[in-house]
């Protein structure tokens, strides 16, 4: 199996996976037809699933259930992954708040947050404690995985801290440049980034074309 | 002239001890207590090398320190000697000190450690400034 694979190939085999847990499991799947819900070619969602073997007949399909089995353990989720959250503030209680996270396998154990109020005490279930607490606590709970949830001025210092617990990747909603080591993988999730892209393309959209592409 | 060291240290026996014994052997010594400080003194003194400890006001206060030094023109190739009891107290591999983009320092020593072993390091990185 390549370790390597194209960063975009595991976000459409995620986007595959997603759609394959809504379907029945005995079904036969073309790739077209996958391709179709994730807006790809058959062609590119079978080259992405080459990258880790032969699946499926020739000219049939997949079957859902052995393939929703496949992809999970190709994206590495027939495991629970366990996640420190740092910040619990609105965003990181909208994040606790999601259930999604733990129907994909993912786990947020332990938050982080500098409010008095909040540390020591369960937020959903979850235990805070103050980020100083970080590197004994990630041991203690065998995290895997680190969300930042803070203010910018905060998220370097949080990215250090998780990083000398251990931690080898990260997702940053802080609207922060981080420096991590090359070792650490750092998704960047920055809103107000996404949204300033969509200004720039309406702003630079004639009307005429926006309103052509609009359903009708 | 006497190559200067600057010590950045919250731990002020660790910067006493250090200054006592780099200062028998003819360096000069500059103090500074907490990350602020070394900042301004690394910027205003231009040492010759810095020697900078992790844990001071936060945790991670050394790495945030270091960081700023290397923006500087000036202390871009000041060798860095990091002073910190994280990696012993947290397990943390060696990789930790492999990435000079996220640790901008030259070395790693781990505390604690006698006061001769800082010595032999600044000797060694100053022999090869040279």
């Amino acid at each position: 199996m390549r370790e390597n694979i194209p960063e975009n190939a595991a976000v459409r085999l995620s986007l595959c996976l997603r759609h394959l847990r809504k379907m029945k499991k005995d079904k036969v799947v073309s790739s077209e037809e996958l391709a179709e819900f994730i807006r790809t070619s058959g062609a590119r969602v079978r080259k992405d699933l080459s990258f880790f073997g032969q699946f499926g007949t020739t000219g049939k399909g997949y079957v859902v259930g052995e393939l929703e089995e496949t992809i999970s353990k190709i994206l590495g989720l027939d495991q629970v992954w366990t996640i420190a959250l740092v910040g619990a503030g609105k965003l990181g209680m909208a994040l606790l708040e999601y259930s999604g996270f733990k129907e994909s396998g993912f786990h947020i154990r332990i938050a982080f947050d500098v409010d008095q109020s909040k540390i020591g005490k369960k937020l959903m279930g979850v235990p805070v404690y103050h980020p100083y607490q970080m590197p004994e606590k990630i041991r203690q709970q065998k995290i895997n995985m680190g969300i930042i949830a803070v203010p910018a001025e905060a998220a370097q210092e949080s990215a250090d801290l998780l990083i000398i617990s251990g931690i080898r990747a990260i997702l940053n909603f802080a609207s922060a440049t981080l420096i991590v080591p090359s070792y650490v993988k750092l998704m960047q999730v920055d809103l107000t980034s996404r949204l300033e892209i969509m200004a720039y393309f309406l702003s630079h959209t004639q009307e005429e074309k926006i309103l052509m592409k609009r359903p009708k | 002239m006497a190559h200067k060291i600057l010590i950045v240290d919250d731990d002020r026996d660790f910067v006493e001890i250090s200054r006592a014994t780099l200062e028998s052997k003819g360096y000069q010594v500059v103090p500074a207590y907490d990350g602020k400080e070394g900042l301004e003194k690394a910027l205003k003194e231009n040492p010759d090398l810095i020697v900078l400890d992790v844990m001071m006001a936060t945790q991670t206060e050394g790495l945030e320190v270091a960081r700023q030094m290397r923006k500087n023109e000036s202390l871009k190739r000041t060798p860095i000697v990091m002073v910190t009891a994280i990696r012993e107290k947290m397990d943390i591999s060696s990789k930790i000190g492999s990435d000079k983009n996220w640790l901008p320092v030259t070395e790693f020593i781990e505390k604690p450690f006698p006061p001769h072993k800082l010595l032999k390091k600044i000797d060694q990185l100053l022999s090869r400034k040279k």
